[in-house]
């Protein structure tokens, strides 16, 4: 039996949904060393969490990081393990939801399903998990942690996710044998909050990745390089969903400002005159054996890593980046995650002037 | 360095609140006033304890219950997510989570506990737990080591985990059980300080790590307070540092000694769940942590607070308990209840007025 759907801000009427994206880590995705550069002190977490739920965003992405990418800031260095800071927004929130990222290899199942299921009884039914397969080799190192050859994290993923999905919906003590996993007499409760799961999402961008996600998840999550043929690659995405309602969704980072010009200066003084070039060079070394972005596609657009660690740019005044919403809507994407350099300074022009284009536009109400 | 929180404040006796992350609490009964571990619940008791002056609130960490009719314990919520969300909604109390070391990576393990202490501003501490019950242990799909093994896991676990609390990082680590690379993690715990360590070790093996590597240890009382003295003695000369010494307990508390021995029986003798305590006693046995002979003679013991001393009685009575395990040595309990949202506030009422009285506790609540 599987379990129903949820509804909660993720399942509203909005056409483009939005979140924030990696509150939780130093510098959020930007390779920076603007002074303004994002401080994630708790304090500063939980007010762009309030500030977020109170425009009506519809959600919080952390990202689960283990080491920074060095250089100059070590961008993302400084972290909060994402289920325990979920746990605690959805606290110190009402309505968004907020996601935890799991790297599977890292965490038992039986362990992480009930952390998850403590978040999601804290967030009565808000919270909602992003499961990673790999990672970054350093990373998986420093637990000591063997970074299995790259298909066959998948193997392991479906295990885990079975497992977790199992705790989460059995009455009945079960067994489970697999490759990976040998448990005996599992059973754990409380159960999910309400009788439903929480929402899975995965970012995969492989092949075997996006197959796992379009087998498992409720919302994919995808890396939009170049966005000329996104409409063509978001309706195969979605035809290896088979029928299943799926959302896809993009991370990007935004640079929103009262013009084109001042977005582009702007832009242009955190990227040029005060990027973390370095640390781009390290970010880039890291990934080359990841096999889930493509790393010479990204290497061309090296900026774009010093602007947002390889998502998507919207840059430019309100209207235009409700305009680039509106065509990646239109295009048939459900939302995006996005960066800010500073959350809680660039929050209040976002919802006073990019929100109220998007509900004129149609894509929120 | 000692962070200032309720922890360190100057009372001489310190009181937590046990158990109430898990269905039941400590109670193995059928009574239907018996603890729901709701969120919310979780919430008002914290947050009432709080308010009353409690200086801490300590979770269990169960992964399956007892089974019987009640499966007490069988719905628990993880103790670190928990122990987050509960610093998140108070300003004073001090949270620890329970970890059963072999169950999570110490480096996944430090960086959750200092987003917890974050969150709370410090006022995290860590219960770490190197034993289990076979049951749960099964389930997980470990292998289970030998009994005194354990603590040699544990004892590499803590080392990762203060290193990478304190630093130097970043480090390697090659140990018997860890082979750990370019090891680092940021932030550090909160304001320049680490999370208090406790563990509640009753074994040999048990005590002796908890002398030499924790900040508080706690301990089951098994037998009079004469002895008592002695073994807290024993423990604080091993230790041979200012280690605190606290005692796990179940209080039920009415206005006279007859009410409270009358509540106790009806929740143990007549609505206790018999099937729970079988199942217990047979994991117990398993686990080799308390030994077989005593286990059946404490079988009330066992139904009304799962092992924890019993403190039954009028305010006097129970204050007067407090007053001997002080004179003991102890430096406080965590102490569970049938119901801690109903029974809670009669004895903030009347014990803690007591036990000021008795020079054990300030009269109103003292924050550091």
């Amino acid at each position: 039996m599987t379990a129903p759907r949820r509804h909660n801000r993720m399942t509203n009427a909005n056409r483009f949904k939005l979140g924030l994206f990696a509150t939780n880590c130093s510098g959020g995705l930007c390779l920076t060393k603007a002074p303004e550069r994002w401080d994630p002190s708790w304090a500063n977490n939980r007010k762009a969490a309030q500030m977020a739920d109170a425009a009506g965003l519809e959600f919080l992405l952390p990202i689960a990081r283990w080491k920074g990418y060095g250089g100059e800031t070590d961008t993302e260095g400084a972290s909060f393990e994402t289920l325990n800071w979920a746990s605690a927004i959805l606290a110190a929130t009402e309505n968004i939801v907020a996601f935890g990222t799991v790297h599977v290899p890292m965490i038992h199942p039986i362990f992480a399903a009930k952390q998850i299921v403590t978040a999601d009884h804290v967030g009565e039914g808000r919270f909602g998990l992003n499961v990673v397969s790999g990672g970054n080799a350093p990373e998986f190192r420093m637990f000591g942690v063997e970074l299995l050859e790259h298909d066959a994290r998948y193997v392991f993923s479906e295990e885990w996710l079975q497992i977790a999905k199992q705790v989460w919906e059995s009455d009945q003590p079960f067994d489970f044998k697999g490759k990976f996993f040998d448990l005996k007499g599992v059973i754990s409760k409380p159960k999910p909050w309400g009788g439903s799961r929480p929402l899975l999402m995965s970012a995969g961008s492989s092949k075997a990745g996006r197959a796992f996600a379009s087998r498992h998840a409720d919302c994919l999550f995808m890396a939009i390089i170049k966005d000329d043929n996104l409409a063509a690659e978001l309706k195969s995405l979605r035809a290896e969903a088979g029928g299943r309602d799926v959302g896809v969704y993009a991370s990007g980072h935004m640079v929103c400002r009262a013009t084109q010009k001042e977005a582009e200066e702007y832009y242009h003084y955190v990227v040029y005159e005060m990027g973390d070039w370095a640390g781009a060079e390290q970010l880039l070394e890291v990934r080359v054996n990841q096999q889930s972005l493509p790393v010479e596609e990204l290497k061309k657009v090296k900026e774009r890593v010093v602007s947002g660690t390889g998502t998507f740019p919207v840059i430019g005044s309100a209207d235009q980046c409700a305009q680039t919403f509106k065509r990646l809507c239109d295009a048939g994407l459900d939302g995006m995650a996005l960066g800010l350099v500073n959350y809680i300074d660039e929050l209040p022009f976002i919802q006073a002037e990019l929100l109220p284009r998007m509900r004129r536009l149609g894509l929120r109400a | 360095m000692i962070r200032n929180t309720r922890m360190s404040n100057a009372n001489r006796y310190k009181l937590g609140l046990f158990g109430f992350n898990c269905s039941s609490g400590l109670a193995m009964t059928k009574v239907p006033e018996r603890w729901d571990a709701s969120w919310e619940n979780c919430i008002a008791a914290a947050r009432l304890a709080e308010a009353v002056g409690f200086e801490f609130a300590l979770p269990v960490a169960r992964w399956q219950g007892y089974g019987g009719e009640t499966d007490s314990e069988g719905s628990a919520f993880e103790t670190l997510a928990w122990a987050t969300g509960i610093l998140g909604a108070t300003e004073q109390l001090v949270a620890f989570g329970t970890l059963h070391v072999p169950l999570i990576h110490p480096i996944f393990a430090a960086k959750v506990c200092v987003t917890a202490d974050h969150i709370g501003q410090g006022r995290f501490g860590l219960n770490v737990v190197s034993g289990w019950n076979a049951g749960e242990f099964e389930m997980f799909g470990l292998p289970l080591r030998e009994h005194d093994e354990r603590y040699a896991f544990t004892e590499e676990w803590v080392a990762i985990l203060k290193q990478l609390w304190e630093g130097p990082t970043p480090f390697d680590f090659k140990g018997r059980y860890f082979d750990l690379k370019g090891v680092r993690g940021d932030p550090k715990p909160w304001g320049g300080s680490r999370p208090l360590l406790m563990s509640a070790g009753s074994s040999k093996a048990g005590r002796a790590f908890a002398v030499k590597h924790v900040d508080c240890l706690f301990m089951t009382i098994v037998v009079d307070f004469d002895r008592l003295g002695a073994e807290v003695a024993a423990m604080r000369a091993a230790a041979g540092r200012t280690i605190g010494v606290y005692a796990s307990g179940h209080v039920v508390c009415r206005p006279s000694q007859k009410e409270a021995q009358d509540y106790h029986h009806y929740f143990v003798h007549e609505m206790g769940d018999w099937a729970a305590f079988e199942a217990t006693v047979k994991g117990r046995e398993q686990q080799h942590s308390t030994p077989k002979e005593q286990l059946r003679p404490l079988a009330a013991r066992l139904m009304g607070g799962l092992g924890t001393f019993p403190i039954i009685g009028s305010p006097d009575h129970v204050a007067g308990l407090f007053k001997r395990m002080h004179d003991a040595g102890l430096e406080g309990s965590a102490i569970g209840f049938v119901n801690y949202l109903d029974e809670l506030p009669y004895f903030a009422a009347e014990v803690l007025p007591r036990m000021a009285r008795l020079g054990l506790r300030a009269p109103a609540p003292v924050a550091a």
